[in-house]
């Protein structure tokens, strides 16, 4: 008896499908989470860092 | 924002970053401002090496393409009997210069080597600035600098020599990937994440992301995919075998073009292109959609290399699905990168920088358009093995990692080097030259995939195979093929402009550099932005009030904004995500017995068909050949009964290969003579005049080290092959010299070249003579031997 007739009685098949049913819906959840109105002023002053090698005043953080 | 405080390097005490200086404390939280230093040093070390070897990978390309067109000029007689072009041989018989041996090594210069130090350059730019920090050990980023260029200089010795593992973009050997192992995340990723725990910026750009992502992904891709058991000091056997090795391989292929050629370039698409159109990125949400979708289903889409092998229908299959749903993304990125330009498309015309990127995203676009497509089945199935392929990685190689690249380059010269660029004109020309010499690549090529796709597949009016001998749809190519070593041409002319240009903006530097001294307050603490909650509970455990506390906090959200403040969760998803989806795909594959349906009469190789076998790596017959029947009607009469996976139990490494320059080889056993062989192997064009491939005469005057068959077989023991008697000292050897005995006599027997019975030429072609022969012989009897009697080396039943 090797492990891999072990794990072929699992029924392992549905495994994979399984997976990426739960990957679609993490995933989803992450779409929503980022959609958020209320992270518009975060995402506002973070888009801007590339333009803001300069260091930024302290009220501006 | 404040103006840049400006100060040479001489006038700064400490110049690294040590917050040494005193500075007027922060009106809102009293926190002390500190000074430091970006370390613009690295970058322009690895934006010099990038320029080099891009050329190197360049001109290595460049080569391998002739490689291919050569032949046909070679064999041109003139109506008096001379070959003016004979003199060109070589590039067709040094064992050096072997296409087999060279294309791995232009991949492995061009991915590694050019676009590797492009994206150092890039993260050692942007990293600094975004998160307002020097690198946070010098020491770790020159290491990082030279291991990275030794394990180039080692691939450029190495892989000319024919030491690989014989899988495409993993070739190097087991030492060279153990370096590999501690530069990337002992030296690279180590600086990284602790220069991103220093930061003083408390809000990761999405750049960052796209950066971590790589780091964690490569190491992980890298690790899994080379375990491979040592069988002397350049030679190692992939512990997986067959479908699983595929698998592994495919994996780890399809994940090097996401996370080596992908992320990293979108991080500094990111962060380079706002700058260049100086204006943010159209949308930041989308980006970070973007990120997500990258990491969550790229991961799963390496079967659909895989179509119509011996790999379960399921496992390709989601492979289809998911590279399928990437389009969006992919093109909701590119989108995002080309609207960056929202009001700015002026700035186009005269700005070489800007040209570059657009380009470059839009040949991201079109790459990304088109792998979702080839990874259809019913496409695939024509694609397959064919040069379209090979337009496809162009496209993105050339157009995309390319030029984003270069337009990286063209935008730091003059910043890093503190002189203006020296010519705006050539990088002009460099973009043109560039932009038209890819698509003199890329379209000829397109057609060439598509006409040798078709005439394979074609059949006559009675039912026949049209062109039933390969090699017609070869001479097909040529045409394309010229094309092609054009295009290539006027791709590395434009890359030589740009090393001119990088030379003499070099030669205007000043005599030191301007080091400005930046300023930022350490990043507050935490807690500071976290709300604090207390238990609502009256009475209650003490377990009850700290549920009550966890609860609030979730429902308050903080817990996000801490995942992406602190790094540490941030990467911990990350590699959740990807290697959950990994292992999700992978252990199926593994564990599950059906998969690969074992076949009784396969049996191990023989040894000197094992070290047959290596030879076939070590020239990288695999680069043209695939050992892969598919099931479809004009490949099983082409070459015979369709591969299973069970016939693929002992080869460790697989080698399916993935395109077929010349013919399958999956059944090539007992086709020709064992004199057909050597005399084709000598020089192929004495047997098939129109044939491209490469001619390997040191094969019959190199001899076969026959102690080392001894510690090979037992390495492969090791891996579970069932060599029983073979394992002890001196079998193999004895074997291995009986059967190479016999395969010598049989070619002086009909004539051909002499004395080969220790040469190399004599175990590559008893290598041949099993392919594919085992699943028509009876099963063993006895208890499982390794089929030690010599592969019939007189039947000859096939074509000749
Ligand atoms: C540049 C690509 C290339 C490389 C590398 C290459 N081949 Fe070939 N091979 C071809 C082409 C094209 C043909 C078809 C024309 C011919 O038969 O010569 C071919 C044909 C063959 C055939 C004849 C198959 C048949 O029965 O018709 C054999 C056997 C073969 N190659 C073995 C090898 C081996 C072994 C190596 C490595 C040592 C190798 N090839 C490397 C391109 C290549």
């Amino acid at each position: 008896m090797r492990l891999s007739d072990i794990m072929s009685q699992l029924g392992l098949a549905a495994f994979p499908i399984i997976g990426m049913l739960l990957f679609l819906s993490v995933f989803v959840g992450v779409l929503f989470r980022v959609t958020r109105r209320h992270r518009k002023a975060e995402l506002d002053y973070t888009v801007l860092l590339p333009l803001a090698d300069e260091v930024l005043p302290l009220e501006n953080r | 924002m404040s103006v840049l405080q400006r100060s040479n390097i001489d006038n700064v005490a400490n110049p690294n970053d040590t917050a040494s200086i005193p500075h007027t404390a922060s009106p809102r939280t009293g926190a002390a401002l500190e000074s430091f230093v970006y370390d613009d040093d690295i970058v322009r070390k690895f934006l010099t090496v990038t320029v080099i070897w891009g050329i190197v990978a360049f001109l290595a390309g460049i080569l391998i393409a002739l490689q291919l067109v050569i032949p046909t000029v070679i064999t041109y007689t003139t109506a008096s009997g001379t070959r003016p072009f004979a003199f060109l041989e070589f590039l067709t018989n040094v064992q050096f210069l072997s296409f087999g041996r060279l294309r791995p090594l232009h991949t492995n210069a061009a991915i590694f080597a050019f676009a590797g130090n492009a994206i150092f350059a890039a993260i050692y730019y942007s990293t600094q600035r975004l998160c307002k920090a020097r690198m946070w050990s010098d020491t770790l980023s020159r290491l990082h600098f030279w291991g990275w260029q030794v394990i180039i200089v080692c691939a450029a010795l190495t892989l000319p020599l024919g030491y690989t593992q014989g899988k495409e973009y993993a070739e190097l050997e087991w030492p060279i990937d153990l370096l590999i192992a501690v530069v990337w995340l002992g030296f690279f990723g180590v600086n990284f994440f602790m220069t991103l725990k220093r930061r003083r910026e408390r809000h990761m750009y999405v750049a960052l992301w796209f950066y971590a992502a790589t780091i964690v992904t490569v190491t992980m891709l890298h690790v899994f995919n080379s375990l491979a058991i040592p069988a002397g000091w350049l030679k190692s056997y992939s512990v997986y075998a067959g479908v699983q090795d595929a698998m592994m391989q495919w994996w780890y292929g399809h994940n090097a073009v996401a996370f080596f050629l992908t992320t990293p370039f979108l991080g500094l698409m990111y962060y380079f292109m706002p700058k260049a159109a100086e204006r943010p990125v159209f949308s930041y949400r989308l980006s970070i959609i973007h990120f997500w979708s990258l990491i969550f289903i790229y991961i799963w889409a390496g079967p659909h290399h895989l179509h119509y092998t011996a790999l379960p229908a399921w496992a390709s299959t989601l492979g289809m699905l998911f590279s399928v749903m990437l389009w969006m993304p992919s093109w909701g990125g590119g989108i995002n990168g080309l609207l960056t330009l929202r009001g700015a498309w002026h700035k186009l015309t005269d700005d070489p920088v800007l040209k570059f990127f657009v380009v470059g995203v839009t040949f991201y676009m079109m790459s990304t358009f088109e792998g979702p497509m080839l990874a259809v089945k019913t496409v695939n199935m024509l694609s397959h093995y064919t040069d379209w392929t090979i337009a496809h990685v162009h496209g993105g190689a050339l157009g995309w990692n390319g030029f984003l690249a270069f337009g990286m380059i063209y935008w730091l010269l003059p910043r890093l080097f503190q002189a203006p660029l020296h010519s705006k004109k050539l990088a002009e020309w460099h973009f043109w030259l560039g932009t038209l010499g890819i698509l003199l690549y890329v379209i000829p090529i397109y057609c060439a995939g598509i006409t040798q796709g078709l005439m394979w597949r074609a059949f006559d009016a009675s039912g026949a195979l049209k062109y039933p001998d390969f090699v017609e749809t070869v001479t097909q190519l040529i045409p394309f093929y010229w094309f092609r070593v054009a295009g290539g041409l006027m791709y590395l002319i434009g890359a030589l402009f740009m090393g001119y240009n990088f030379i003499r903006t070099w030669m205007a530097r000043p005599a030191v550099y301007d080091a400005p001294v930046q300023t930022a307050p350490a990043m507050a603490p935490l807690h500071v932005s976290r709300p604090v909650f207390r238990s609502r509970l009256d009475s209650n455990t003490e377990l009850g009030h700290k549920g009550d506390v966890f609860l609030q906090h979730v429902f308050h959200g903080w817990w996000h904004r801490a995942w992406e403040g602190t790094p540490y969760k941030f990467i911990a998803w990350s590699i959740v995500a990807v290697a959950a989806g990994s292992l999700l795909e992978i252990i199926p594959m593994f564990a599950i017995r059906s998969n690969v349906p074992s076949i009784a009469s396969v049996q191990p190789y023989t040894p000197l068909e094992l070290c047959g076998r290596d030879i076939y790596i070590a020239e990288g017959c695999y680069n043209c050949h695939s050992q892969m029947i598919r099931p479809i009607w004009s490949e099983t009469k082409r070459y015979g009964d369709y591969s299973k996976p069970g016939e693929f139990v002992y080869d460790h490494p697989f080698q399916w290969g993935s395109r077929r320059i010349g013919p399958d080889l999956a059944r090539e056993g007992g086709q020709r003579s064992n004199l057909w062989h050597a005399l084709h192997l000598q020089d192929p064009r004495q047997s098939i005049q129109q044939s491209i491939m490469p001619a390997y005469p040191h094969l019959l005057t190199t001899s076969i080290d026959f102690d080392e068959i001894q510690t090979r077989i037992r390495a492969q023991a090791m891996i579970g092959v069932p060599y029983g008697e073979a394992v002890r000292d001196g079998v193999s050897q004895s074997l291995a010299r009986a059967q190479a005995k016999v395969i010598a006599d049989d070619i002086a027997k009909g004539d051909g070249p002499k004395g080969l019975e220790d040469k190399q030429i004599v175990a590559l072609i008893a290598y041949l003579q099993r392919l594919g022969t085992d699943i028509s012989k009876p099963p063993p009897t006895a208890a499982p031997q390794p089929a030690m009697a010599p592969a019939n080396a007189t039947q000859n039943t096939g074509r000749n």
